[in-house]
């Protein structure tokens, strides 16, 4: 306990007590929240959410955002199940899916940093072209997981052991990684310069441009990930999979601390984020509270999340 | 002998006993989408039926979101209820939940549409409630001496559910006149859509006495259609299907309405008929892989035998008793695969 605490920095700390009052309360609350069974099952179902933010904060973090990344979900899924079905190979759908997420990344890229579009504009558009492509190519029907690969199955829906999902375990992997890039590699540092003040950045020598890109690359290469985890859990390529996915993400996100304006935040500051409202959510349901209070919780999360980091910036002038 | 009768007898009863305490202590539904006014009837159903086993029933709204449904199915299987009964965001997406609930020895039940792996589903016949619908309108046109039918079908093609209530209305319909389909629009389903496609359509067309709409909202969206571009009602038949809520029943009761017939499907008797499904999977009794639900051609004149309806407090009752006497189909006459 020492070592999490020592690790964690101040606002990552108030984050932590917050998620364990939380969890204390739903302990008490309903008989199933505290059982094994249950934790993993709310590590395997927020692993999507995680693998999504952890890209969404690397991205907002370099001063850029990403709202396209809810119909990317459901876009990229489709040439991952359709090439599985057609092919038989789930490698080869994988690969192709991972493709076109990085594709998707480029473009956004290149229009915001290269074109000097707003990358809000840009993503937006996108949000809109993505799902409307995915409308015309489906008809507004599943395509359904023909090959039934036990492999695929078990990518969002199996446990190690038994006991912990491996969409879990890919997350916490993904998670790792990537605070190390970000907090111990010259190319994290640099995202933070960039996001941070991007004339002193300039000044520096730093390449923004390509640093943007790339963080716009890595945002839709990892939602593309959890675009197979989530495509692996339904057992198709869903027309209507990822809907509102980015508010989910941003609502995450900026409750653990990563601020909207760039430059500021951490990782695990998101993935505490991340794990808050998964078990928010993971308890309002085995209270059967209504899905559409989770909704309104979401909602008062992101309006008070953003409004003090509104506050912190304010102070800080 | 006199023992061995009296030991008979015990043995009966203890069975008996026992066969009624195995009934499902607490049962999980996760709806597609709870905040339909259909949906709201079939958990009333659900509830009903529940509340007069002594079952607990716990209820979940996926909201349309097949990943939440994923996760919903996952906390029902944590908090351990006897059964399950799902109404799928989509077929395909509760595939992999099927094959966990069966790899668990869950027993599942499904409403609507069919998945891959289900074990059983109790859902109307939208071909047959169709029929009934077009069979009544077809039988009011003959009385009237009338020999055509000139269709405005405020349909979605986009479901195959819905192609084949229009489908079963037309075919109906043909075997009393000359059916014609004027306008085969798509009104999403939805009021302001139908009211929409429907202006289009009369504007280039009003030359049509029956207007068929797949769900209560298209049909009543027809309706308003008419009445906006101010065409007389003394000919025309409207007929809608659900029996969702209480707009059909408002419309149906006014004096001098063309809205002459709805293909009621009953969501309440729906929810009755699910539960008493799920009761029957978790006992081990042999249950069909389509329970059919009743559907009828309801009209003003018979449908205060299903419903209490209460105009002014706006509220209706259903008749259980007289909806479960209602003949149904062993299977439907059409399926999607008939298409």
């Amino acid at each position: 306990m020492n070592n999490i605490l020592r690790y964690l920095r101040k606002g990552e700390l108030a984050l932590f007590v917050i998620f364990l009052i939380v969890f204390v309360v739903f302990s008490f609350s309903s008989e199933y929240f505290f059982t094994l069974r249950n934790i993993m099952n709310v590590s395997g179902q927020m692993s999507i959410i995680l693998i999504a933010a952890i890209g969404f904060s690397v991205l907002l973090i370099a001063g850029e955002v990403d709202i396209s990344i809810g119909s990317l979900l459901a876009f990229v899924s489709i040439p991952l199940i359709e090439t599985m079905n057609i092919t038989g190979s789930v490698p080869l759908g994988i690969i192709l899916c991972l493709v076109f997420g990085i594709l998707i990344g480029l473009i956004n890229g290149f229009f915001s940093v290269y074109l000097g579009v707003s990358s809000l504009i840009v993503t937006l558009g996108m949000l809109f072209i993505l799902r409307g492509a995915v409308y015309l190519y489906t008809g507004q029907r599943a395509i359904p997981d023909e090959l039934m690969s036990d492999f695929f199955f078990y990518i969002g829906n199996g446990k190690f052991m038994g006991t912990i999902p491996y969409a879990a375990i890919i997350g916490l992997v993904i998670l790792l990684v990537f605070i190390f890039v970000m907090r111990n590699t010259s190319y994290g540092r640099k995202l933070y310069a960039v996001g941070g003040n991007q004339e002193v950045a300039r000044l520096a020598g730093y390449n923004i441009k390509l640093l943007k890109l790339s963080a716009f690359v890595i945002c839709s290469f990892l939602s593309s990930i959890s675009a197979i985890i989530l495509a692996s859990r339904i057992g198709s390529a869903n027309h209507v999979a990822g809907d509102l996915f980015e508010f989910q993400v941003v609502a995450a996100v900026v409750l653990g601390g990563v601020s909207l304006a760039g430059g500021i935040g951490s990782l695990t500051g998101a993935a505490i984020g991340v794990l808050i409202l998964s078990v928010i959510s993971n308890g309002l349901g085995l209270l059967n509270i209504d899905t559409q209070w989770q909704l309104v919780v979401n909602g008062v999360i992101i309006i008070i999340a953003v409004g003090f980091d509104e506050l912190k910036r304010n102070r800080s002038l | 002998m006199k023992i061995v009768s009296w030991f008979l007898a015990a043995v009966i009863t203890l069975s008996l006993a026992f066969s009624v305490s195995a009934d499902p202590k607490r049962i999980g539904y996760i709806v597609n989408y709870g905040t339909h006014e259909w949906y709201q009837n079939v958990i009333f159903g659900l509830q009903s039926r529940a509340d007069e086993l002594g079952i607990e029933l716990e209820v979940m709204d996926a909201n349309l979101d097949i990943n939440k449904q994923t996760q919903q199915a996952e906390d029902f299987m944590t908090k351990g209820v006897d059964v399950l009964i799902m109404t799928p965001v989509n077929e395909e997406g509760v595939v992999p939940i099927l094959r966990k609930a069966k790899a668990e020895g869950m027993p599942t039940v499904l409403e609507g549409n069919p998945a891959k792996g289900m074990t059983t589903l109790f859902a109307i016949c939208d071909y047959d409630a169709g029929y009934k619908a077009g069979d009544a309108v077809g039988r009011i046109l003959v009385s009237r001496g009338e020999t055509e039918a000139r269709v405005m079908d405020v349909g979605l093609p986009l479901l195959s559910a819905t192609l084949l209530r229009s489908l079963g209305f037309m075919e109906a319909l043909a075997e009393h006149v000359n059916a014609v389909k004027v306008h085969e629009l798509d009104g999403s389903g939805m009021i302001d859509s139908s009211v929409e496609v429907a202006s289009a359509a009369l504007a280039a067309d009003s030359n049509i006495n029956v207007i068929y709409g797949i769900n209560d909202g298209s049909a009543l969206g027809g309706l308003q259609a008419w009445r906006a571009a101010g065409l007389p009602e003394d000919d025309l038949i409207v007929a809608g299907t659900g029996s969702e809520g209480l707009a059909f029943l408002n419309e149906m009761t006014k004096e001098g309405t063309p809205y002459l017939v709805e293909a009621a499907m009953f969501p309440e008797g729906v929810g009755y008929t699910g539960m008493n499904l799920a009761v029957d999977l978790f006992n081990g009794v042999d249950v069909p892989e389509h329970k059919v639900t009743p559907t009828l051609a309801l009209t003003v004149h018979n449908f205060a035998k299903y419903y209490d309806f209460d105009k002014a407090g706006q509220k209706r009752a259903i008749n259980f008793e007289n909806v479960a006497k209602i003949p149904t189909e062993s299977k439907c006459t059409k399926y999607s695969s008939d298409l």
